[in-house]
């Protein structure tokens, strides 16, 4: 593993290469499952806050530690390779047919200028025709592409390096540039073989030119001589006048001068018709593309990216805590000595009881006194004069609909310091409430009273 | 305080266990912040996050405090430290407790809140709606307004059945608390953010630009959220109706396919859920009893039943396939053909022969006798209905909401109310004594009306995506295409538009 740090000179490198690993990172990700990419968010995490940088800061990083940055310079340089060969090979085709069209000396004008553009013209009208409203993008051809390269090259992550430029040229809408840059490239370089050719045989051999017709009249032939030599004609190529054009059926023998128009006409045709549109379509194609790819963007709803907002932009930070809590509340002291009782009484206390719950209960004995309801500090000043002489028993009624709280524990630990028999009754709550309450109670070493005609039974109080 | 480039400061203080920590993870939709349990005590320390917006600016610094569980103790503690006689303000008299012995001692825990609501802008004051109002409450809001800090009472629980909010806001005017926010933190109102971040903003007006910059951040999460959502129920649905086996004449053959075709599905759906619960920053555990591939699957939930497409109301025409069958089609030859010849036209144009090639493979089979297998329309609807119900019921769901979603709330109410019976099937640590099942089953069907098919739109779509079986992530052979990430945005947005 490589450590080299991620500046942003590296950043700024290439954007073509960024957003072609990015895609062929996300690909990888969404057809075998996320990559391990802590190392990679928090690199990315270090950039400042804009989503589509650290997605390909972390699509960077993981393509640099992984080998796939490699197989993607590698399958780049492959590419241009291929696209070096291919162009090469057109050239040489040029050039080839460039000969085979002069053959021997005796140059049949309309077989010769078919044989130079006719391919040429068909395959020009078929791109043409591709830009055509309401036809799809030719996904055939990418697929074709893409196909070839499953059979070419050999390694899932090949394919994947095709693939993602696919899918980024596809998604730039750009593949139609693309394909044009390759086919017009290679046509430009068939036609640079070709002219070049054309004018040294020209130069070094003698040609006779001539036209032949069984089907045709010889009118046909001079308007289109006319027609193919207007362009030519505009780039300063002569053209054979009419006379000469009817002349040049190859029955006479014709001035040297009237052969020497006839071959710079050809070769202006080849230019004018040939080198010249290609050229133009090149240009476009690569302007275009130039500015597609400038408009590259990531989209963050596309699946493998998507689920990335929430780690590379994070809404919310985690600041942790101000400091440990401290040891769990202790339990109560049991070597409290219990304190003495005075007399018989005994007493009842609401504790923090709901409004809805009715005070005193219903069934209370003469002999048992109401404290009344215990709820704020007034309420605990009046009941502290009240314990004094404490009830040798006393019930503390509590709504454990209520969570108990460390007042509820203080309060307790007080009544249990003063009173010398305290009881608890809980009334209501679900069964979690009320097992916090019977967690306190244990707590606090205090007992629990079933219900109110139990105490009464345990202070032997019988119910009226 | 009033530096503007500093983040606004919050504590949230409260009785314990009143969802303090609930108010923070919903509001940082967070699942995992803090710990939350229906017990007093539960958190014992200041724990603080941060929201970001957009541009990774911190903007709000939320403090989540122990309960505030013995104020009278602390008050009466305060009286014997500095008589109330001794005219010393607020802030002075909390220092001066702050300062004593039993700040580390018998009241640590109120002094830890007390001391973080001292160095916040506001505190937020939570309370659960479903206690009663007692004098213990008025003396910690006693004690927190000596802090000298504006409080913002946040009502929650307010969707519980037990709950007394006209009692509650009662109490806080005669303590001169009159802007209050209801905040449900288990099912939280679609624009209770907003609202509380109103009241504050009301209350810290030196904030109050950045208050609005972060309610304007959180609607384009929110909104963020929902495309990103539709986004993901597309792709499903255009990998669903993409999905195309081969497969021959013979029965027992079409069945082993059926059960393929259906596994897949039922598999990427699966990952549909989990990709929606991530984006929404919720557990797997939100939503576990999704009928898992095949095995312990629950009938009425079950994907292929004809069964759950009814009760989903989608209309089940006469001839819907049922028994191994139920769910898929066999398309009959002109189904994908017709579909694809504008396709064929475009390949040829190209001047490639690759399309048209595995439009010839395809031919070739069709002529040597075999078919293929494709989802059904009705499943592919039902698969949508039920994301968007998802989305739906995720949308209305606070991230302090412990029980899980319950398959039978994905259904949309019927003419008779869906089942709100169903709520005992969840683990047992439920936030509250059943007023939360309540408050979730109104979360679920509160939406407008339902929907009984996708739209007509993404119908379209779905018919255009039938054609490709190339585009289905789950078929055999996926190739990634332009033309089906255009398709699966534009769908989206059609669902979008939908929801």
């Amino acid at each position: 593993m490589r450590s080299r740090p991620l500046s942003t000179a590296d950043l700024a490198a290439s954007p073509l290469l960024q957003y072609w690993q990015a895609e062929a990172v996300r690909l990888r990700e969404a057809h075998w499952g996320p990559l391990e990419d802590r190392a990679a968010c928090q690199a990315a995490l270090r950039l400042p806050a804009d989503l589509q940088g650290r997605i390909l800061a972390r699509a960077a990083w993981l393509a640099e530690h992984g080998e796939l940055h490699d197989r993607l310079i590698q399958w780049s340089v492959g590419a241009r390779w291929a696209l070096a060969i291919l162009w090469l090979c057109a050239c040489l085709a040029g050039i080839g047919t460039a000969a085979a069209v002069l053959g021997p000396g005796q140059v049949n004008l309309a077989l010769a200028l078919l044989g130079m553009l006719g391919l040429h013209a068909l395959t020009f009208l078929i791109w043409l025709a591709g830009w055509l409203p309401g036809l799809p993008d030719s996904t055939a051809l990418s697929r074709l592409w893409l196909w070839l390269t499953q059979r070419l090259v050999r390694g899932p992550d090949a394919a994947l390096a095709a693939q993602a430029f696919l899918s980024l040229l596809g998604r730039a809408r750009s593949w139609k540039m693309a394909i044009g840059l390759i086919s017009h490239g290679a046509w430009t370089a068939a036609f640079l073989g070709a002219v070049p050719t054309l004018l040294l045989l020209l130069s070094a051999r003698r040609y006779t030119f001539h036209w032949e017709t069984t089907l045709l009249s010889p009118d046909a032939f001079v308007s289109v001589t006319q027609a193919l030599g207007w362009l030519p004609g505009l780039l300063g190529f002569p053209a054979p006048d009419d006379a000469q054009v009817a002349a040049s059926l190859g029955v006479q023998p014709l001035a040297a001068g009237v052969q020497a128009d006839w071959s710079l006409w050809l070769v202006g045709s080849v230019i004018a018709w040939g080198l010249l549109p290609r050229l133009l379509a090149l240009a476009v194609c690569i302007l275009c593309l130039r500015r597609r790819l400038a408009g590259l963007a990531v989209d963050p709803g596309l699946p493998g990216w998507l689920d990335l907002r929430e780690r590379l932009m994070p809404t919310h930070v985690s600041l942790g805590i101000d400091r440990p809590a401290p040891a769990e509340g202790r339990a109560a002291d049991p070597a409290v000595p219990p304190p003495t009782a005075h007399g018989g009484r005994s007493a009842v206390l609401a504790y923090e009881l709901g409004p809805d719950l009715a005070w005193p209960p219903d069934g209370l004995p003469p002999g048992v006194a109401d404290l009344g309801r215990c709820n704020s500090r007034a309420d605990r000043a009046r009941i502290r004069g009240l314990l004094n002489p404490p009830p040798a028993h006393l019930l503390l009624v509590c709504d454990a609909r209520l969570t108990p709280d460390r007042a509820a524990a203080a309060w307790l630990d007080e009544l249990r310091r003063s009173c010398p028999d305290l009881r608890v009754l809980c009334l209501g709550g679900s069964p979690q409430r009320v097992q916090a309450w019977q967690d306190l109670l244990s707590q606090q070493a205090v007992a629990q009273a079933v219900s109110l005609d139990s105490w009464l039974e345990h202070i032997g109080t019988p119910p009226p | 305080m009033t530096d503007a480039s500093k983040p606004i400061d919050l504590a949230v203080v409260g009785h314990t266990n009143t969802g303090k920590t609930s108010l923070l993870r919903t509001l940082l939709r967070d699942e995992s912040f803090g710990e939350v349990a229906d017990r007093p005590g539960t958190t014992r320390h200041v724990e603080s996050a941060q929201l970001l917006t957009e541009t990774g600016q911190a903007i709000l610094v939320l403090r989540d405090t122990p309960g505030l569980e013995d104020a009278m103790g602390v008050l009466d503690y305060l009286d014997q430290l500095s008589p109330p006689q001794e005219r010393h303000d607020g802030p002075e008299r909390i220092r001066a407790l702050l300062d004593s012995p039993e700040a580390a001692g018998r009241f640590e825990q109120e002094c830890r809140v007390l001391d973080a609501v001292l160095k916040t802008d506001a505190a937020l004051y939570v309370i659960d709606t479903r206690d009663p109002v007692l004098p213990k409450h008025r003396d910690e809001l006693m004690l927190l307004a000596a802090c000298g800090r504006p409080i913002l009472p946040v009502l929650n629980f307010t969707r519980a059945a037990l709950s007394d909010t006209a009692a509650w806001r009662d109490a806080l005017a005669r303590l001169g608390l009159h802007a209050t926010v209801d905040f449900d933190t288990v099912a939280p109102a679609l624009d209770g953010e907003g609202q509380l971040l109103d009241r504050l903003a009301l209350m810290l007006d030196h904030h109050a630009v950045a208050l609005q910059a972060l309610r304007a951040d959180l609607g384009q999460q929110r909104l963020r959220r929902l495309q990103d959502a539709t986004r993901l129920i597309a792709e499903l649905l255009v990998d669903a109706a993409a999905l195309r086996l081969p497969c021959s004449q013979d029965p027992t053959d079409m069945a082993t396919i059926t059960l393929g075709l259906r596994k897949r599905t039922r598999d990427r759906e699966q990952d549909c859920v989990h990709a929606l619960l991530k984006r929404y920053r919720f557990s797997k555990m939100t939503f576990p009893h999704h009928p898992l591939p095949l095995e312990g699957e629950r009938w009425g939930m079950d994907l292929f039943n004809p069964q759950a497409l009814r009760t989903f109301g989608i209309q089940v025409g006469k001839g819907l396939a049922t028994g191994a069958m139920a769910g898929a089609t066999i398309d009959v030859l002109t189904g994908g053909l017709s579909l694809g010849t504008a396709a064929l036209l475009g390949a040829a144009i190209g001047g490639a022969w690759q399309g048209a090639s595995q439009w010839g493979k395809r031919l070739v089979g069709r002529l040597a006798g075999n078919t293929e297998m494709t989802v059904d329309d009705p499943v592919l609807h039902l698969l949508g209905l039920r994301q968007l119900a998802l989305v739906r019921a995720l949308e209305c769901r606070g991230h302090a909401a412990m029980r899980p979603i319950d398959g039978d709330l994905l259904t949309p109410p019927g003419p008779e109310p869906a089942g709100s019976g169903t709520g005992d099937s969840g683990p047992d640590v439920t936030q509250d004594q059943g007023g939360q099942a309540a408050a979730e089953t109104d979360a679920a069907t509160t939406p407008p009306e339902p929907l009984r098919r996708l739209p007509p739109d993404v119908q379209r779509m779905l018919d255009e995506a039938r054609g490709h079986p190339a585009w289905s992530s789950i078929g055999e052979d996926p190739v990634p295409d332009a033309r089906r990430e255009a398709l699966v945005g534009a769908m989206a947005q059609a669902l979008f538009a939908a929801l």
